[in-house]
């Protein structure tokens, strides 16, 4: 594009050390419906470029959204005079840039049903018979559905020499039925998870055909008992719950800019410090975290990041051990990298990219083992399905989770459904804790569209998976 | 740009037919500098803008944002619009848009926030730097200042708009295990004292040595400003009439009863310009002074307009400002009431466990103190802990002066009886 090679060319005239654009356009759709009426269906567009100049150990970011040559030339002056002051500040602690070579590539998510081109109505019907069913049930007071479509088109000029054109879609349907009695209110959610796909991916969910059971679980999950006071116990973990935990205690720690103190001030830092690198017991021995910013249907895939680096594979844990992190080419060379794994990631055009977990999951076990198979080796203990209160400290160590959904444990067998429960440990207790996990058969992705990191605040995307684990001896309870 | 975006808003209205709509301009200037253990890692200024148009036809609606100003582009975008609210289906609780009102322009733009430059963030960031490495320490923090321009109309004749600066500056300080974090969010710059800041950054620092070990209890907690905040914003998230109609929250049937402890006073304020006070929320509905906790009594819940006069309410805006009701006690006061307790800095990763009993979980971060016999003995891990707001409010046992604690709040020193703390952070 021309009004990029502008860009990089003054930049360049000007002195940079490197300097990118960034020209995105975001349409995002969102419809939202409670009992029966259609609160809000909202198509948002933005369109504008981010330009970022690097100069003397010092990165400068400005953005703008008018498409001229003038204003192009004020924003690259812009971004480079900030990086100049800013370099004042860092002359004795410079920032350094791992290289990259120059790609000239494309990459388009795989979509067979464009969700843009479905009509309204469509989606509507949908959502508004989800309402139907879940209200056909007295105890259920309040019934809401939604589903966000995104698309993100993204050219990204450098001055090493990339140009690359990025085409990027999500969907992201969910409900939830809340049951309501004299005493208490509690709720039950149909929630998938994001996955970068078209609308089939929606039409594949059978989400209509799950209302009933949501519902009927939601009035189970009402009548329920608590478990009476704390107390160290087995748990069964599904995929779609583990998802939030390990993106809170292994994604969140092993992202290099909070290992390096970048998010003191504001998300955190990191307990998994580079000393740990290659020989810190992580969790145990059957743990292996791969990274995969190529997963299929990953919402972190994209052909390349916003550094310019191809996407790319690695295990952050490997037998249980912390083996490598999530990286920029901005933090790489902090712990002598020479090369980063392509994690700098931005939201929107006005957004300057910063270091995001990257699609993380726990390999399954490799083991024939089935999720009967893990309760059956459970005297007592909790199984828990789906995402509640999560909550952990600034240093990700000590964590506290609910979920969605929870059944008793028994003498191996799943006995009765209970409620308000959650579970609290520390890092390195919970992931040293895994006994077994279930086979490949059972593993499963949850795609995350809304993981808040930044100031100002961004909402970045990534999907995790697992198959169904079991962890001895956590502590759990019911809340008061 | 705000009066470029008014002209745009001319355009559309000659160019939509529906029953009824609003239109919202946004305009927002931002200069964010980012610096992280003695170094800046991001700097970024840009000025964005958008049009947000809801157009309604019968209580069918569809919205839209625009942010690009070519008439091509605004048609497509007005086009789309009318798709969406033409196939969608009906709102029965649609309730037409706002009217002309008269209100206050309540002054929240300050021109020395407003002239800030890049230049004036690096002096100040330079200062906390040389600070920290006085100490042979590490700082991290933030610097911002955003001017904001919002105008809103609608077909029923609203017209009304809000012009805003904000000012934000925050440091963590950090030395091995040692760590401990200031910050300001300001409306005016005169608020802003970087070298009040600074000292009170290193008073908290010095005070902070070895995080001791110490295990989980219910103890006297005396919370400082932010952590009050944290916890009490938190819970006016889920302050909500229809929710506590419909038996979801702890709110439930509690109006005019005494929900809260005796000691606990909360309003929203239009009365005080320290903080932000805007006349109208994003809609047009006029925001009043309300009082949601009074000698400990639940006064009033938000109350959307619709479903207010479904149930023959009177609409109640949110709470646009928090200001809850201080006392003349110092901290050095409220460690001499109690035999033993904590002083907490401020909370983190503050998350509902039950809605119904409106139980929340978070945990202590920068910072936490022991006391004992009046005086501050040493500094303890971090604790994670379980409480219900209003049931805290309960256990009050003093409250300190008010302070201006950032653009929406002013809140005192609170100290609380058996805190409930259910874990802490060991590694």
């Amino acid at each position: 594009m021309e009004l990029g090679k502008i860009a990089i060319d003054y930049a360049r005239s000007l002195g940079a050390d490197f300097a990118d654009i960034r020209i995105q356009r975001t349409k995002r759709e969102f419809i939202f419906v409670r009992d029966l009426n259609v609160k809000r269906f909202n198509n948002d567009d933005s369109y504008g470029y981010g330009i970022r100049v690097f100069k003397n150990g010092a990165w400068g970011f400005a953005h703008n959204k008018i498409f001229t040559k003038d204003a192009i030339i004020d924003t690259v002056k812009s971004a480079f005079n900030i990086a100049l002051a800013s370099s004042e500040i860092n002359k004795n602690f410079k920032l350094q840039l791992t290289p990259e070579r120059g790609y000239i590539d494309t990459y388009k998510t795989p979509v067979c049903i464009d969700p843009f081109s479905v009509s309204p109505k469509e989606k509507i019907d949908m959502l508004l018979e989800i309402n139907r069913t879940l209200l056909s049930y007295n105890d259920i007071k309040q019934a809401r559905a939604m589903v966000i479509s995104q698309n993100d088109h993204k050219i990204l000029i450098n001055s090493d020499g990339s140009h690359l054109n990025i085409d990027t879609t999500y969907v992201y349907p969910s409900y939830t039925a809340v049951a309501v009695n004299s005493e208490d209110s509690q709720s039950r959610s149909f929630n998938p998870g994001a996955t970068a796909a078209g609308w089939e991916h929606v039409l594949d969910l059978r989400m209509l055909e799950n209302a009933d059971r949501v519902a009927r679980e939601a009035i189970m999950k009402l009548n329920a008992d608590s478990l009476p006071g704390d107390k160290r116990r087995d748990l069964v973990l599904n995929p779609d719950h583990l998802a939030l935990t390990m993106h809170e205690s292994v994604g969140h720690p092993t992202e290099l800019d909070r290992v390096l103190g970048w998010e003191a001030d504001f998300a955190g830092i990191s307990f998994a410090t580079p000393e740990k690198l290659k020989n810190y017991q992580y969790g145990a021995k059957i743990v292996n975290f791969t990274a995969n910013n190529k997963l299929a249907g990953g919402m972190a895939t994209a052909g390349y990041d916003d550094d310019g680096v191809p996407n790319q594979e690695w295990q952050i844990i490997k037998d249980g051990i912390l083996n490598e992190y999530g990286t920029t080419r901005d933090t790489a060379s902090f712990i002598g990298q020479t090369l980063s794994r392509g994690c700098n990631r931005a939201t929107n055009y006005y957004d300057m990219p910063i270091n995001r977990i990257p699609n993380l999951y726990m390999e399954p076990g490799k083991e024939e083992c089935s999720p009967n198979d893990l309760i059956s080796a459970v005297d007592e203990g909790v199984m828990i399905e789906g995402q509640g209160s999560f909550s952990i400290d600034q240093h990700r160590i000590n964590f506290q989770f609910g979920g969605d959904m929870f059944w008793e444990i028994k003498n191996g067998k799943r006995t009765r459904p209970l409620k308000k429960i959650l579970y609290r440990s520390n890092n390195p207790e919970f992931w040293n804790s895994v006994e077994a996990i279930a086979d490949k058969r059972f593993w499963k992705s949850w795609g995350v569209n809304n993981c808040g990191k930044g100031q100002p605040g961004q909402t970045g995307r990534m999907t995790h998976g697992a198959s169904p684990t079991l962890f001895r001896n956590i502590m759990v309870g019911g809340s008061k | 740009m705000i009066n470029k975006l008014k002209t745009t808003i001319d355009f559309i209205k000659k160019n939509i037919d529906a029953d009824d709509y609003a239109i919202e301009a946004r305009v927002k200037d931002s200069l964010d500098t980012r610096f992280a253990q003695n170094r800046i890692t991001q700097n970024m200024s840009g000025v964005k803008f958008s049009i947000d148009v809801t157009l309604y036809y019968g209580s069918k609606s569809g919205s839209v944002s625009i942010d690009q100003l070519d008439e091509y582009f605004i048609l497509e975008r007005l086009a789309n619009a009318k798709t969406i609210a033409l196939h969608t289906s009906e709102d029965k609780e649609y309730i037409p848009s706002e009217g002309a009102k008269e209100f206050l322009d309540y002054n929240n733009f300050d021109q020395e926030i407003a002239d800030l430059t890049v230049e004036d963030h690096l002096v100040i960031i330079k200062r906390c730097v040389d600070n920290a490495l006085e100490q042979d320490a590490v700082v991290s923090g933030m610097v911002s200042r955003h001017i904001i321009n919002s105008f809103l109309t609608t077909k029923n004749g609203f017209i009304g708009e809000n012009n805003y600066t904000i000012f934000e500056h925050s440091m963590t300080i950090k030395k091995d295990e040692r760590e401990t974090r200031v910050s300001r969010s300001v409306i005016r710059k005169k608020l802003h004292d970087i070298e009040a800041m600074l000292a009170e950054l290193n008073t908290n620092f010095q005070a902070i040595d070895k995080a001791n070990e110490m295990l989980p209890c219910k103890i006297p907690v005396i919370l400082r400003p932010q952590a009050v905040i944290d916890i009490f914003s938190f819970m006016s998230w889920f302050m909500d009439r229809r929710g506590a109609d419909l038996g979801m929250t702890p709110f439930s049937n509690q109006i005019g009863k005494h929900f809260f402890g005796k000691d606990f006073d909360m309003c929203s304020t239009l009365d005080d310009d320290r903080i932000m006070r805007q006349a109208f929320d994003g809609s047009g509905l006029l925001n009043q002074n309300t009082e949601w906790a009074k000698d400990g009594v639940l006064m009033n819940l938000p109350t959307g307009k619709s479903y207010a006069q479904q149930h023959d309410l009177k609409y109640v805006n949110q709470p646009f400002n928090i200001v809850i009701a201080g006392g003349d006690k110092s901290e050095e006061d409220m460690m001499k009431m109690v035999d033993e307790g904590l002083i907490i800095n401020r909370f983190w990763y503050i998350r509902v466990i039950d809605g119904k009993s409106g139980e929340l979980t978070g945990l202590t971060r920068d910072g936490v103190l022991y006391f004992k016999n009046g005086k501050v003995e040493k500094s303890v891990n971090n604790f994670r802990w379980n409480e219900i707001p209003h049931d805290m409010t309960r256990r009050i046992l003093a409250l300190g002066k008010q302070v201006v604690n950032d653009t929406h709040s002013i809140i005192p020193t609170m100290l609380i009886k058996d805190f409930t703390l259910v874990d802490n952070t060991r590694f």
